[in-house]
């Protein structure tokens, strides 16, 4: 019985060879972008689930205020992780991680280069957490201080086929390390990612016993069956007994008397498998990710899949007429209406499992496509595992059931008896329903369209916005730690060339993370104090950087005290309400003791960006560093940036010719905070191309259906001198005004959906009217051209043969 | 049999009602070969369908085999058709798709009948009806007269009691309607099926034993015609 439906399907499907391919295509491409998002969201839900018992590993968060500034990070103090094993039972490990800023040269021999995957780790790490040593002892590898633990991506860079054990490498400058254990490559699918494990035992910085500075990352594991809200619960109390003390010698009032009210200071457990998912901190040790667009990446392929089976129920409801015959004729010699139900089901179900099949190879070609749009590492071949296959059988049935159910019950229930007399009229499915899910369709796509053009409306206003400083023609060296005491004789001979407008240097660009310091402004009480983000400059950054000033002056050396000088921000200078703020004086805490120290304000700089613009501008201090600066600003004239590159390198290699120049551009930097948002853009982007290719081809389909129903009506039409162009109108008029309702119910829908999406943004653009007309416009020329070729077509043939047609 | 008592079909159109069969009363005992005749829109066409149970009546009774059809499930229609009804079109109704082979094969499958048996039953019917060199190609590549035997095959490969022939020969040559009308004679006379045609042409009709002749939508006359088949029969031997 199959054998006999699957012969006259393939058959039939030969036969309609327009349809058949229209139907596949539009299958196909839903199911490529929905296989795409399935290897996304497998991806992204299984971050961390490689550990051992993942589930009862957590890491601490902290999330606290201070004075109206807000601190959300998932960091702890030193002495927190051994406190916790100390104090709760339910503790049964808990291992620290720290990481530098910026990248280290690792060094073996002759074979030297700069590493930024090195953290330092407890001993305890192999503890916590599943990182399976290849080599080594994982109790004692990290034991000893200056001991490396290598992954075996290093180990065969730095040794070759060598064995590295009990090998010694160097890192930083000259710090000798050990091998003491091989570890494999932490995976993909893994928030920590290192190249280098450092031994954390001798850290100065570990081994402090200060509760009040959070620079670490704690892991924890808890016993089976032990709840995180229980534990939780148990820890302000605690913390207070350790901090409590601390806080009072350095504030010089009590832990109770500091946070109260607006201020807090709460620490958290946050699970490990939603790290990598539900992490929204200022500071992260990952690049979260976020189930935000996993949900709407889900809801994407959902509705794409749903077009590509709207298009397949459509085309085959709308060709019922040349299967009716089929029907009755079936019906007569003893079929069922189940037996039909299942012939037709089994045709659909035959189409999905062909356009499966084309789509897992189609996947193979799109994914490195995707992985770089979206900077994911997504991995086809995960798809040829046997129960991946089995679910994709199950998908491919699924998929036929959707696509094939409607037609499949609408054409079983043709009777026969019409079918015999030719009453053709009465095997016509209804237009309604077709019409209503052809509005559905460019509804999505025009929703999808609106999305695309808003996120770009929004990227180029953040690009266009004006920041406060000038960001192009900057070049920004990063590693200019290392010139020393140096740095002030290749700054000078960087001023030498003339395409070097002015260089300058800072702890903290615009777009890197930035601390908050408290101020205490003159007149204030102890504890009114204001946080700001400190940021240490020397002369020449202010006007390298191209930020202008409000009040006052920039940092100047005509001035001997401006060692002791302050700039603020207009943010800051709001906070504070002063209205001469210039000569008045700002106090610090300087140390662990609470020594103040009094700085003059000198100037006010206008408000800047120097952070991302989901954020509002915050206060901000600028003070004259003494040392070096770890990143130096040179601003150029931007006509020879190769040239200039040249120059900066040879000047560099000058005074550190043991260390590569590290050296980056400012506006690409400052890019970089919008890489999520700029991704979602591409991605969107590619969604609504699908999503439209598969309604337009939809849409082509039908229109060659109906074009082809009415060839007699042209011709006759044509014999009664009608023109071309009236025809064209006649047969494209239906579909434009489903289209055009279409845009009438997606507008508001896309408008409210975009809105909440910029409502995440403290400076966003506004909604603009154009963008939505684009994409209305863009839908409306596409469902116009795929209708009107066939118009044209129909209507220019000869009306002889149009009438002589059956 | 067939058994119709004041069977009456109507249509509304708007607030008219149109008659197409009114007050048929008519029995037909197995065995019989009947043809029915009549002119355009006498309600030929809509009465077989009613006797094949693909149209129902506005009123009246059918019984077939004593059993009041109006009463009979849908599932149990679908199984009398299987079991006892087989059906012959003007326009043949052959499915496109599918191989002669695979047409005949088509009913078989419904009646859920094993592959080893279906094979011989579907030969059995290429050899009777002399179509073995034609077995796998497309109606389209038949001339009428072989796809209306391929038609006829069909409706006798389900071995049924009864059949129904809607104008079996209205789109044939005389010579390639005479080999079809031959083979319902043989059929009727010699495994005794019950055969009902529908025809326009007298010739036509004269191969059967009994003649109703229906007019606006009432049997008009229903005469048998023993002798002139008779006649009817050399004609078609020497032929």
């Amino acid at each position: 019985m199959f054998r006999n439906y699957a012969v006259t399907s393939l058959r039939n499907l030969r036969k309609h060879f327009g349809y058949t391919s229209i139907n596949l295509i539009g299958l196909t491409l839903g199911l490529t972008v929905t296989l795409q998002i399935f290897l996304f969201v497998q991806s992204e839900l299984s971050y961390d689930r490689f550990h051992k018992d993942a589930e009862d590993l957590y890491r601490i968060t902290l999330d606290g205020s201070f004075s109206g500034t807000i601190l959300n990070a998932p960091i702890s103090p030193a002495p927190m992780a051994n406190a916790l094993v100390n104090d709760f039972p339910d503790v049964v490990a808990a291992t620290r991680l720290y990481t530098f800023r910026g990248e280290r040269m690792v060094r073996k021999g002759a074979t030297e280069f700069l590493e930024d995957g090195i953290i330092l780790a407890d001993s305890t790490f192999f503890d916590v957490l599943t990182f399976p040593l290849l080599q080594g002892n994982p109790e004692t590898a990290l034991a000893r201080p200056s001991t490396v633990v290598l992954t075996q991506t290093i180990a065969l860079k730095l040794f070759g086929s060598s064995d590295p054990m009990g090998e010694t490498i160097i890192l930083a400058d000259s710090t000798v390390f050990e091998v003491t254990g091989i570890v494999a490559d932490p995976p993909q699918n893994s928030h920590i990612q290192f190249t280098i494990l450092e031994s954390m035992t001798g850290f100065q910085q570990a081994e402090s016993d200060f509760w009040v500075s959070n620079n670490f990352f704690t892991y924890l594991k808890l016993q089976k069956g032990s709840t995180a809200d229980g534990f939780e619960a148990k820890l302000p109390a605690w913390y207070k007994q350790y901090a409590g003390p601390q806080i009072e010698a350095a504030f010089g009032k009590s832990y109770d008397e500091i946070l109260t009210g607006q201020n807090y200071l709460r620490y958290h457990l946050q699970p490990m498998l939603d790290v990598h998912l539900r992490s929204n901190f200022t500071i992260d040790n990952q690049v979260p990710g976020d189930i935000a667009y996993v949900y709407l990446f889900i809801a994407v392929a959902f509705f794409i899949l749903l077009l590509a089976c709207i298009n397949f129920m459509n085309l085959a409801t709308a060709r019922s007429a040349v299967r009716a015959t089929e029907v009755g004729i079936r019906k007569i010699v003893g079929s069922s209406r189940n037996q039909l139900i299942g012939q037709f089901l089994s045709e659909s179900i035959l189409m999905a499992v062909f356009a499966m099949i084309f789509a897992v190879g189609l996947v193979f070609v799109t994914t490195p496509i995707f992985n770089s749009m979206t900077g994911l590492n997504v991995n086809a071949s995960f798809l040829l595992r046997p129960g991946i296959l089995a679910v994709l059988a199950l998908g491919a049935l699924t998929v036929g059931i959707l696509a094939g159910s409607y037609p499949a019950f609408f054409l079983s229930s043709f009777k026969p008896v019409s079918v015999i007399k030719g009453r053709s009229s009465m095997t016509q499915s209804s237009p309604r329903l077709r019409n209503a899910l052809v509005v559905f369709q460019f509804g999505i796509s025009v929703a999808l369209l609106i999305g695309t053009l808003v996120v770009n409306d929004q990227l180029s206003f953040i690009q266009n916005k004006r920041l406060g400083f000038i960001k192009e023609n900057v070049i920004l060296i990063e590693n200019a730690g290392k010139l020393r005491d140096q740095s002030d004789a290749f700054k000078n001979s960087l001023r030498e060339l003339t395409s070097i407008i002015a260089v300058g240097g800072t702890t903290a660009i615009p777009g890197s993370l930035h601390g908050a310091d408290a101020l205490i402004p003159e007149g204030f009480e102890r504890e009114d104090f204001i946080l700001t983000s400190p940021v240490m400059v020397d002369y020449d950054y202010i006007e390298a950087m191209g930020i202008e000033l409000a009040m006052g002056r920039a940092f100047s050396r005509d001035f001997p005290s401006d060692s002791a000088a302050i700039i603020l921000n207009e943010a800051a200078l709001a906070k504070i309400g002063w209205d001469d703020p210039l000569g008045k004086l700002v106090y610090e805490f300087e140390g662990t003791d609470g020594q103040q120290i009094s700085k003059e304000v000198v100037g006010i700089v206008r408000d800047y960006h120097f952070k991302s613009m989901r954020e509002e501008i915050g206060s901000l201090s600028l003070k004259l560093g003494t040392r070096p600066m770890p990143t130096l600003v040179v601003r150029t004239d931007g006509k020879n940036t190769a040239e200039t590159l040249r120059f900066i390198e040879q000047e560099w290699d000058a005074i550190v010719p043991d260390q590569p120049l590290n050296y980056s551009f400012l506006d690409e930097k400052f890019d970089l905070l919008y890489s999520s948002d700029q991704r979602l853009g591409r991605v969107f982007s590619s969604f609504a191309l699908f999503a439209i290719v598969i309604a337009g081809l939809g849409l082509f389909g039908l229109g060659m259906f109906v074009t082809e129903q009415r060839t007699k009506e042209i011709g006759l039409r044509k014999a009664m001198g009608a023109s071309v162009s009236q025809i064209v109108i006649m047969l494209s008029r239906d579909f434009t005004r489903l289209v055009l309702l279409a845009i009438v119910l997606a507008v508001p829908l896309a408008w409210y959906g975009m809105n909440e999406w910029l409502d995440g943004f403290v400076y966003r653009t506004e909604l603009q009217f154009g963008s939505f007309l684009l994409a209305a416009a863009i839908a409306l020329a596409i469902a116009l051209l795929t209708v009107t070729v066939q118009s044209i077509k129909a209507a220019m043939s000869d009306p002889i043969k149009a009438l002589n047609h059956n | 049999m067939i058994k119709l008592e004041k069977i009456t079909k109507s249509y509304l159109h708007g607030f008219n009602r149109t008659f197409v069969l009114r007050n048929i009363n008519l029995e037909i005992s197995e065995g019989e070969f009947v043809s029915v005749m009549g002119p355009s829109g006498s309600g030929k066409s809509t009465l077989l369908h009613i006797l094949g149970m693909l149209d129902e009546p506005s009123s009246g009774t059918y019984c077939f085999f004593d059993k009041p059809v109006q009463k009979i499930s849908n599932r149990k229609r679908t199984d009398l058709h299987r079991e006892y009804i087989g059906f012959v079109f003007q326009a043949y109704h052959l499915i496109d798709d599918l191989t002669v082979y695979e047409n005949l094969e088509t009913p078989l499958l419904y009646k859920k009948i094993k592959g080893s048996e279906r094979k011989s039953m579907v030969a059995e019917m290429l050899d009777r009806f002399n179509m073995v060199a034609k077995r796998d190609l497309f109606p389209s590549q038949l001339s009428g007269g072989q796809q209306q035997l391929v038609g006829v095959a069909r409706a006798l490969i389900m071995q049924p009691k009864l059949i129904l022939a809607d104008e079996p020969t209205g789109n044939l040559h005389t010579s390639q309607g005479e080999v079809v009308m031959d083979w319902f004679r043989r059929l009727n006379k010699e495994l005794g099926v019950t055969i009902i045609q529908v025809t326009h042409s007298e010739h036509w009709a004269s191969y059967g034993d009994r003649i109703i002749e229906l007019e606006d939508g009432r049997v008009s006359a229903d005469n048998s015609a023993t002798e002139t088949v008779s006649t009817e029969l050399s004609h078609t031997e020497s032929s």
